[in-house]
């Protein structure tokens, strides 16, 4: 049970403002989920470009075991550049390998979790509320062009940092989802996933939602059936987000148990779970934020 | 005679708890206060709950969940939308939200009136004891949901499962309804309920004429169990 | 040979284990009814309870209190986490929320009246406040659940604590019934209910759905008070650990934690005997949620669900609870199941001792009916003090078994004061089998293991076992 949020730039400016408005939007959300926090950002671009985020467990500094995960990925990709911020390793390579990269970094730097690889899509989670977060990793200074964020209070899997949200699909590049709610049919459903090749890195029912939606899409889903098919298929609780490197997905469950409200101008999209974090960012009175119904997806993407 | 026009006492809740919010609008109150303006809100929950009072609250701007829940007597305006639970188990008074309200709008509402002008989340109106919810704009699911008295008016749409399990009470609708909860019904429009509507939206500024209001209310089917209606019990036990 | 021949031969009855004679009666019923049967009162199976826990008192490596003379604390405090006034109670024991229309007004007011005297709360229930019982009981908890009948914010405002309703241990994951027969006018009006409707609760709350909304609402809840009550939160023992640490992470002070043995005053009997958790097991859980969540002792525990005398207090407090809530037990103390009006248990079908036809509205004896002339055999003043008995006995045998640990205080009973009868007493509670000394925990165990493979190694210096 959680807070969730969400921002999309629709231009003429397709980037903005993004780590500040997730982390005040989140902050507002902290008593929905005083856990950990999280988030995935989607900036610029570059050619022939991934980013990594690594992290290394809250009880060992980056420092000196960024080389030994850049190491790691050298053994597969060209390594352009790494950084370490606390006990998180940041590293631009030139591919994925084919998905392989993420199981070698973790086979070869014990403690090691790749959070996220995408082409723009980087995660940066970890345990507190946003503002302590922010002094870690410098949210307020990420431009981006759209982005999930999360609160989380954790319901039946623990509490730490691999356990929070947001959930990269992986091994697919760019796609993540935050989620409030309960998945009741989750270990049936990871089942099923898990048979057509699917892998999970932890016990949340949250990652299946990540998973399930990678294969929709995977397997020609657009992203607007994909959202549907859930709505059917996932018996539970939900109000989630899922987001890929062209935009982001709603969709509410058909009880309408877990809130979710987004307002849109000819700028920008806002989604939360409270009004109140969505006014923390956008004080305009003439916006009206409106709750998603029951059963209602929605979506926006570039191209 | 010279009329006293008074100046509402205003209150800027930027930067305030919820707690230091509430406390300062029960002290304007104790000090014989009628006319309450509380500015920037932004969104904060569990504003103006159990006030017992016939002063006026008014919000300039959005609140969050349980607004004026359990209130009492107060008349409470907000200029902007709400969150879940609006005027939770109200015993009295009057609410107006002029934007859209969350899920649970109106929730076990023993009187008085609730009155939304834009549209109203999942179940609306759910459990309602006494009292009047108005609905200018649509209705989620499960409005209406076990209902055992009072008046619920939905000007616009209401989406699925109205009135499920209703007890009594009468819900009116004007416009589509996606279907209709298990043994809820729809029973002919009388002068006196036209007569009803016309009273209740008239100083709410909607014309009742103007909209081709259905009526629902229980088929009392469900008051006591009968198994010669399996189909209708599955889906109510 | 014929086997119906025969001198004086008897054939012995075979009967089937799995198509029991209850079992076929159940079905033939269901050929009748179309439904799913309806009783009250609690679970007919058997479970893991506190009897399968003994007490080791003192001996010579314990000092023994004197029975009787040397002092015993019972005194309890609730509340300490958020609100401004916590309760104080005289004993770690309450009478649980049980509705005004399950049972009669009479049996509430007793049992209000009872309370006082001992200094303990009583709890309303899914139906509101009842005025007598309020006027009866000088510790009163008001109920807030999915149905809100009855509810009253100048009621929830006169309450000494609040305790939100998730579920109960008979049924848990499911909504109350009151069956139309005990839908009387009075009733009905309180309820805001048609007459004589068989009512449903639903199991919901309809103003909030998961522990992050419920967070929102118990801060709704403590400005409407002033943050002056106790918010207590009532689970019905099934995902405890989960459900606790969520009821912590939405800021309660006090949990209350019901078991499968709970009983109820109507609910369809599958539910009674295949939903939630024994409440032995539901403590143990319970205490490690709080531990892990570091709130032990800050976020109090009370338990119900089959509490019938004081060693199940006293082992419930050793096993970590602050308090024990009766309910089955105190309508017992009031009179139910009596030896009293027999003609009337038989026309329900039943003998005195094995009643459980609560949800009929027939009680014999006046405790959970509404018909008038039934209540009338039900009388104020000695029900009160059978109930006033009832307790009384419990404290006392509670402080005898402390006494005997060598404890001053009820409070400081321990798990290490008891030894488990059965394996799965001991698996369940971590508690070593009597006459060993191990729990068969994995994690017991394991230490077991290692602890005997390192005095193997030390007798075994150069590696090598000798086996």
């Amino acid at each position: 049970m959680c807070g969730i949020a969400g921002v999309f730039y629709k231009g003429p400016e397709p980037y903005g403002p993004l780590g500040a408005t997730l982390r005040d939007m989140c902050q507002e959300l902290f008593r929905r989920g005083t856990d950990s926090v999280g988030f995935a950002l989607y900036g610029e671009p570059a050619p022939d470009t991934y980013f990594v985020r690594v992290d290394l467990g809250a009880a060992r500094t980056a420092d000196g075991d960024g080389h030994a995960v850049a190491d790691a990925a050298a053994q597969l990709v060209n390594v352009r550049d790494f950084k370490s911020t606390g006990h998180n390793v940041r590293l631009e390579v030139d591919s994925d390998a084919g998905g392989k990269l993420a199981d070698r970094i973790e086979d070869e730097v014990e403690g090691a979790r790749v959070f996220s690889i995408g082409r723009s899509m980087e995660i940066i989670k970890d345990l507190g509320a946003a503002d302590d977060v922010e002094q870690v990793y410098h949210l307020g200074g990420y431009e981006g062009s759209h982005g999930i964020g999360h609160t989380r209070m954790a319901t039946e899997s623990r509490v730490d940092i691999a356990h929070s949200h947001p959930f990269w699909a992986r091994p697919f590049p760019d796609i993540a989802v935050v989620h409030n709610g309960t998945i009741t049919n989750y270990h049936k459903l990871r089942r099923r996933l898990e048979l057509k090749g699917h892998h999970f890195s932890t016990g949340n029912d949250s990652e299946v939602i990540a998973v399930y939606i990678a294969d929709r899409l995977e397997n020609g889903d657009s992203m607007q059936q994909a959202l549907e098919a859930s709505v059917d298929d996932l018996d539970g609780t939900f109000a989630y987000v899922v987001s890929t490197k062209d935009g982001i997905g709603l969709a509410r469950d058909q009880f309408a148990m877990k809130p979710l409200l987004f307002a849109e101008d000819d700028e920008l999209v806002v989604l939360a779970s409270e009004e109140c974090a969505i006014r923390r960012v956008l004080r305009d009175p003439q916006l009206v934020p409106r709750e998603l119904q029951a059963r209602e997806v929605r979506s926006w993407l570039r191209s | 005679m010279a009329q006293v026009v008074t100046e509402p006492a205003v209150l800027d809740a930027e930067g305030l708890s919820i707690r230091a919010i509430n406390q300062q609008i029960k002290q304007l109150l104790a000090d014989g206060v009628t006319d309450i303006e509380v500015r920037n809100p932004v969104g904060q929950h569990c504003l103006a709950v159990a006030l017992k009072t016939t002063a006026r609250i008014h919000f300039r701007g959005s609140v969050g969940w349980y607004a004026a829940g359990m209130n009492d007597g107060a008349h409470v305006i907000i200029d902007g939308n709400c969150g879940w639970g609006l005027a939770e188990c109200q015993m009295g008074g009057r609410v107006e939200v002029m934007g859209n309200a969350g899920s649970g709008t109106s929730v076990s509402i023993r009187g008085g009136l609730v009155f939304v002008r834009g549209d109203c989340g999942a179940r609306a109106g759910i459990s309602m004891k006494g009292g009047t919810l108005v609905i200018g704009g649509s209705a989620g699911y499960l409005s209406g949901f076990m209902m055992q008295r009072g008046t619920i008016i939905i000007c616009g749409d209401a989406a699925d499962g109205l009135g499920d399990s209703m007890y009594e009470g009468t819900i009116y609708v004007g416009g589509r309804v996606a279907a209709y909860g298990a043994d809820a019904v729809e029973k002919p429009v009388t002068d006196a309920d036209r007569a009803l509507l016309r009273q209740s939206l008239q100083e709410l500024a909607i014309d009742a004429d103007r909209i081709p209001f259905k009526k629902v209310e229980s088929g009392r089917r469900l008051w006591n169990f009968s198994k010669k209606e399996p189909e209708l019990w599955r889906s109510a036990l | 040979m014929s086997q119906q021949d025969g001198d004086g031969y008897k054939p012995v009855l075979r009967t089937s284990k799995i198509w029991s004679p209850e079992v076929i009666e159940d079905i033939q019923l269901k050929a009748q009814l179309g439904r799913y049967r309806m009783q009250g009162f609690s679970t007919h199976r058997r479970v893991p309870t506190f009897d399968d826990l003994t007490f080791v008192p003192c001996g010579l490596s314990r000092v023994a209190l004197e029975g009787y003379r040397e002092r015993c604390e019972t005194r309890t405090v609730l509340g300490t986490r958020f609100a401004r006034k916590p309760i104080e109670l005289k004993l770690p024991i309450t009478i649980s929320g049980m509705s005004y229309g399950a049972l009669s007004k009479t049996a509430k007011t007793a049992l209000g009246t009872a309370a006082t005297r001992l200094g303990i709360s009583t709890t309303t229930g899914d139906g509101g406040m009842l005025w007598e019982e309020r006027q009866a009981s000088h510790l009163m908890v008001y109920q807030v659940l999915p149905s809100r009948y009855g509810f009253n914010p100048d009621h929830l405002k006169m309450a000494d604590a609040i305790e939100i309703v998730i579920g109960q241990g008979a049924k848990p994951g499911t909504g109350g019934v009151l069956l139309g027969s005990k839908v009387s006018e009075v009733i009905a009006n309180q309820r805001t209910l048609p007459p004589g409707v068989d009512q449903r609760s639903p199991v919901r709350h309809p103003d909030f759905i998961g522990p992050d909304d419920l967070q929102i609402k118990i801060e709704e809840l403590r400005e409407a008070t002033d943050w002056e009550k106790p918010i207590y939160v009532k689970l019905g023992a099934s995902r405890v650990a989960d459900d606790i640490k969520l009821a912590v992470k939405a800021k309660c002070d006090v949990i209350v934690l019901d078991g499968l043995e709970g009983a109820t005053g109507a609910s369809p009997d599958v539910l009674l005997d295949h939903t939630g958790i024994p409440t032995m097991s539901a403590v143990c859980e319970a205490v490690r949620a709080l531990d892990d969540m570091k709130v032990l002792g800050e976020v109090q525990l009370i338990v119900s669900g089959g509490i019938k005398n004081g060693v199940d207090a006293a082992k419930a407090l050793a096993l970590g609870a602050d308090a024990v809530s009766i309910g089955t037990a105190a309508l017992i103390a009031l009179n139910c199941n009596a030896p009293l009006y027999i003609e009337d248990y038989h026309k329900l079908g039943v003998e005195p001792g094995s009643c459980h036809h609560c949800h009929t509205g027939r009680c014999p004896v006046g405790v959970t009916t509404q018909d008038p002339e039934l209540e009338s055999r039900l009388k104020l003043d000695e029900a009160a003090d059978r109930v006033f008995n009832f307790v009384q006995s419990m404290a006392m045998e509670l402080q005898m078994f402390a006494r005997a640990c060598g404890k001053s205080n009820v409070h400081h009973l321990e798990a290490e004061d008891l030894r488990a009868l059965t394996l799965e007493a001991s698996i369940i509670t971590g508690i070593p089998l009597a006459g060993t000394e191990t729990a068969l925990t994995p994690d017991a165990i394991a230490d077991r293991v290692i602890k005997a493979l390192d005095q193997r190694a030390r007798k075994h210096p150069n590696g090598k076992a000798r086996h």
